[in-house]
């Protein structure tokens, strides 16, 4: 019996439609499943699909066309679906939540009233489950957070994040792999790159990994990031180099 | 066949009809962000029309040519220099070996497209040749070029001229309107608030890059309203954060977001914000029915 419940569908500008699940047993799974069999067998002019924890979005290259019975094509797709037994691979992601990578813990500290010891306990505890990729490459999105570290994403957006950060809003925890701008609470930062340009795919984890954090100290993180550095990973070449 | 940077400008990068079908791995669609310019320039030299250009913002290109090829320029309206002769951008221009180019200064508009026939030799990165900056990869070496930098052409040649109508050209309006429609979470704001959304004028800040633009005005009401679920993001977006502005996702815009969204602008209205100055304002025409 499948699983996956269409509550709307909806525009998402002229060109992309924003599919809105009911909760369910497994909802974020299904709508990976989803997704990849959009990816797999493409509708006409398709050309690219978003899925995220209880949602997914149709994007086409063209105006949608609102006078096909999108509620029938996209039901028919779902009732076809078999839910696959993705592999899923367990990640020790190592983070520092010392002052100078955590801009800021010690404002969240405040405003969810835990001591920086007791954050980072609670923040370590538990095992997160990747519900989906996206914002930029190697973003990712962790469920499983501590109840008491929900809180709202930040008022304004800071205008530079960097790599490697580790952040929560709401009851999710968010590892930045690239800097960039970002609205969440940065708690620390992690030496480990999520993203390796020589790979395909270059994203170290997948929808659906399980991660969990283990505190080091500043002095681990500069050990590790260096050894990175100078290592294997992260390259920027890709296929020939013009000279730089 | 090459071109041979002699100064770069502010902000000039490899980008072409944009990278598809990798939002779901989180790259953003990218790509020239005024697409109607960079086609134009294209179809100028004979290119297909999503073939990889170079954008510039604010200030142009100064090159010399290593080998004959024919270049077109669209968008952003610059005074330029063949030789150190003024040549007329309004048609195509016919570069010879160790021509010397340059882009002088900037009329009108923010962003210039240059073609050349044949199209931009650099490696395709998840079938596109756009420069994605944030992530450092993608066009050449995943960086904006520089001086002494060497671009690769794919078989330059030369064309016969292909002229520019004037009513290509760009000419800056008195005041920036574009097409949108009610965003996907548009029913989260009161009927006052989306009235005021629809009909009040947003100032461009400085703020503005090929990720997104912040937007100042009045501010919009955003008490009580619910934190939805991240989810896909398309370039246009008009997304309202916590303090009431909105930030518009421009084209290396993030894949997800969770700010809501009140308007999305229609994407092929897309290219006339590529040209929009900080300081300027625009309006946003809301097709309530659709």
């Amino acid at each position: 019996m499948n699983a996956l419940l269409l509550k709307q569908i909806i525009p998402n500008g002229d060109c992309a439609l924003l599919l809105r699940f009911k909760a369910s047993a497994n909802r974020s799974r299904w709508i990976q499943t989803l997704a990849t069999d959009f990816i797999e067998k493409p509708l006409k002019d398709l050309i690219n699909v978003i899925p995220a924890s209880d949602n997914l979005v149709l994007v086409f290259k063209q105006t949608v066309n609102h006078y096909l019975d999108w509620q029938t094509v996209i039901q028919q797709r779902i009732d076809q679906l078999q839910l696959s037994d993705v592999e899923s691979t367990v990640h020790e992601i190592l983070v520092c939540y010392e002052a100078q990578y955590a801009p800021d813990l010690n404002q969240v500290c405040e405003q969810v009233g835990l001591s920086r010891e007791a954050l980072i306990a609670a923040h370590t505890q538990p095992l997160y489950d990747a519900v989906m990729l996206g914002f930029l490459p190697g973003f990712t999105y962790l469920k499983g957070n501590d109840k008491r570290l929900c809180l709202p994403r930040k008022n304004t957006p800071a205008v530079r994040v960097s790599a490697g950060s580790v952040a929560v809003a709401n009851d999710q925890t968010g590892l930045y792999a690239l800097s960039s701008p970002g609205g969440w609470h940065v708690i620390g930062r992690s030496p480990t790159p999520l993203l390796n340009w020589h790979k395909t795919p270059a994203n170290l984890i997948k929808p659906h990994d399980r991660v969990r954090f283990k505190s080091i100290d500043a002095a681990a993180f500069m050990r590790i990031a260096q050894s990175n550095n100078s290592g294997n990973c992260c390259g920027k070449s890709i296929g020939k180099n013009h000279g730089d | 066949m090459a071109i041979e940077i002699i100064q770069a400008g502010g902000l000039t990068t490899v980008q072409d009809g944009g990278r598809w079908h990798a939002a779901h791995l989180g790259f953003p669609v990218s790509g020239c962000m005024d697409q109607a310019a960079a086609q134009l320039a294209n179809h100028m030299v004979g290119n297909e029309p999503g073939c990889a250009v170079l954008e510039m913002s604010w200030s142009g290109l100064e090159f010399t040519a290593q080998q004959a090829c024919s270049m077109a320029l669209a968008g952003a309206e610059f005074i330029c220099q063949l030789d150190g002769q003024e040549v007329s951008t309004d048609s195509v221009i016919q570069l010879r070996a160790n021509s010397h180019f340059k882009m002088q200064r900037l009329l009108s508009g923010v962003r210039a497209y240059a073609a050349f026939a044949g199209g931009i030799d650099v490696p395709v990165l998840m079938g596109s040749k756009s420069t994605l900056l944030s992530a450092s990869v993608g066009g050449f070496n995943g960086r904006p070029l520089r001086a002494g930098d060497v671009v690769e052409l794919s078989q330059p040649h030369l064309v016969t001229n292909k002229g520019k109508p004037n009513w290509k050209k760009y000419h800056p309006p008195s005041f920036h309107v574009v097409r949108a429609m009610p965003g996907p979470e548009v029913h989260l704001f009161s009927q006052n608030t989306i009235k005021q959304a629809f009909s009040q004028s947003y100032e461009l800040t400085a703020a503005a890059d090929r990720q997104g633009f912040r937007l100042k005005s009045k501010p919009l009401d955003v008490t009580n309203i619910q934190v939805t679920a991240s989810s896909g993001l398309v370039p246009g977006s008009l997304q309202v954060t916590p303090d009431g502005q909105a930030i518009l996702a421009m084209r290396d815009a993030q894949t997800t977001g969770g700010y809501p969204r009140i308007l999305v602008v229609h994407q092929q209205q897309l290219s006339l914000l590529a040209q929009v100055r900080p300081g300027e304002k625009i309006h946003f025409f809301v097709e309530t029915r659709f």
